[in-house]
């Protein structure tokens, strides 16, 4: 509601001036110009050059984008259903009361989440090393011969999707244990009293009911790993990282500072973009549809 | 409800080896960062003989590692009142004020909550040469603000339409302007809806790499980009590695810990509405 008072005051805009520019400086004009400059070649330092589609043209024969474009590909397909199931599963086990310690856990959770994903990716390290990590060391249990599996350019991707699982899981937990939190009570009374088992209560009752919840995990988690980074980078230890373990967040930087070929960073850029509000479009639109555009 | 011993036994077996698993990583990187060389390489894990150091600790801060963790708790201290003063304003003149193109302008806010930071960094990194904001505190305190103000307008005007009008209408009667009602009233009844906005926008700004490396030289970098420099891809000095990693990581989860509460409400709340 709200939104009844007369908007051509000096206060209406003291109120809004402060965010309205800073989005448009920061924010809305490096966008369009983002989407401009795809179209130009530009080293940064002289006047871009309009150039059309070539861009676009040089990435479809770039190797580095198709490695780029299938790593995140790939990423993508293993840690999305992943987070997902795995924040269903945590939730639930925090949501139950017969669970001791239920604070301790939480915030074991949620260790991955509150830091840094360089220090994520120094934790994965150690715990990945050939000689000196724990990985190693327990799989030799199983009778699984030791392997560099950061060094290892057919594993090194692992150490990206398992990084970014535990940093993450924290937040899909999260959502899905305050939507958890927020079920109607007397629903689910209604579903034991009409002799229904716990399996039938989940997949019936409760899966339907954490709907919303399931929607915003699978979104802000498809966004987030499209867009990963961090875990890339610190593999490089300040030089570039090898080619094979490229994603398209990390070829924007790579162009930009390695290569200077600023337009061409910004179209990936563009692209980028474009794939991250595919994603998000039925989340928008939802948030769109319950808050009211008007109000 | 009636739960049996057997069943609360293996639910909390499940819960607690679920919980250690999600530990250990941090308790390998704090057991690497007290131990010498020659025991890390053969396990942390491995207590027999085992020495404890802070060798690791003074050299990673003699190098130079308190500047990132002042830079870092500067630019995410600012970067978060800010967007909180900002956001907040204008959030209040959203729930207050009917105007034209406010669904336009809506629409606008939700659909760039999700921009990645890549999709303006090409055009950001000019104007930070044009206008001399590049390796400056504020530059970057700018940048984050504005990247936090779409959700921190939702997350607020969220809070602030749950305010009786009654107050507002209270302090107009005594004389109150709106920008007055928004900083004497309608501020301090939000606190919570505050202090969560906060705890969520500190701990992202002080994870954030992209930013840090590309609008700053590594002397103002935060702690996030730092511990980058500690990293060798083949030869890993682990000892300071695994400190730089516990410097940079106590700020963060000792906010966590004592604002868990507000955390959770942010983080769940920021997105659901």
């Amino acid at each position: 509601m709200g939104g009844r008072k007369e908007w051509l005051n000096k206060d209406f805009f003291i109120l809004m001036m402060p965010a309205l520019i800073l989005l448009l400086i920061f924010i809305i004009y490096p966008i369009l110009n983002t989407f401009y400059l795809g179209f130009t070649k530009w080293d940064g330092f002289t006047q871009p050059n309009f150039i059309g589609l070539q861009n676009y043209r040089m990435m479809f024969h770039d190797p580095l984008f198709w490695t780029s474009v299938r790593n995140n590909l790939f990423i993508f397909m293993i840690f999305l259903p992943l987070v997902t199931l795995l924040g269903l599963g945590f939730a639930i086990l925090l949501h139950n009361s017969a669970v001791m310690g239920r604070n301790i856990l939480r915030g074991f959770v949620m260790l991955g989440m509150v830091m840094p994903l360089t220090v994520v990716g120094i934790v994965w390290m150690l715990l990945l090393d050939p000689n000196a990590g724990i990985v190693n060391h327990i799989l030799s249990f199983f009778k699984v011969q030791p392997r560099a599996w950061i060094q290892d350019p057919s594993t090194a991707i692992y150490f990206v999707i398992i990084g970014s699982l535990w940093a993450w899981q924290g937040f899909s937990t999260t959502v899905f244990l305050a939507g958890l939190e927020g079920l109607d009570v007397e629903v689910l009374e209604a579903s034991v009293i009409d002799g229904a088992n716990p399996w039938q209560r989940f997949r019936y009752v409760i899966l339907p009911l954490l709907k919303p919840a399931l929607i915003v995990v699978v979104t802000m988690s498809s966004i987030y790993i499209l867009k990963v980074f961090d875990l890339v980078y610190v593999l490089s230890g300040g030089e570039s990282v090898p080619m094979y373990l490229s994603v398209l967040a990390y070829m924007v930087y790579y162009e930009i500072f390695r290569m200077f070929r600023w337009g061409y960073a910004a179209a990936i850029a563009t692209l980028l973009t474009v794939a991250v509000f595919l994603f998000s479009i039925g989340m928008l639109k939802r948030m769109i549809s319950e808050k009211g555009a008007g109000s | 409800m009636k739960v049996s011993t057997r069943y609360k036994i293996t639910i909390n077996l499940v819960a607690w080896s679920i919980g250690i698993l999600l530990f250990i990583p941090l308790l390998g990187l704090v057991m690497t960062s007290i131990r010498p060389f020659n025991e890390i390489v053969s396990g942390w894990w491995n207590l027999k003989n085992a020495h404890f150091i802070i060798s690791n600790y003074v050299s990673v801060w003699n190098a130079g590692f308190w500047k990132n963790i002042l830079n870092a708790i500067l630019i995410a201290t600012v970067a978060t009142a800010l967007p909180i003063l900002a956001a907040g304003m204008a959030a209040y003149g959203f729930t207050s004020f009917s105007f034209p193109v406010k669904t336009m302008l809506f629409l606008t806010l939700v659909a760039i909550q999700v921009v990645p930071q890549q999709a303006v960094i090409v055009p950001l990194l000019r104007l930070f040469r044009d206008l001399h904001l590049y390796d400056q505190y504020y530059g970057i305190i700018l940048v984050h603000t504005a990247f936090a103000l779409p959700w921190t307008i939702f997350f607020l005007r969220n809070f602030f339409v749950s305010i009786p009008k009654d107050y507002e209408e209270a302090a107009r009667i005594d004389g109150l302007s709106d920008v007055g009602i928004f900083f004497k009233i309608i501020l301090p009844i939000a606190m919570p809806a505050v202090i969560s906005v906060a705890v969520v926008q500190f701990i992202f700004v002080w994870q954030d790499l992209f930013f840090a490396i590309t609008l700053l030289r590594p002397g103002k970098w935060p702690v996030s980009a730092g511990v980058t420099q500690f990293i060798s891809r083949y030869n890993p000095n682990w000892g300071q590695l695994s400190a730089a990693g516990v410097l940079a990581i106590i700020v963060p989860i000792t906010v966590y810990v004592v604002l868990q509460k507000y955390y959770m409400r942010g983080v769940s709340g920021g997105i659901k509405g």
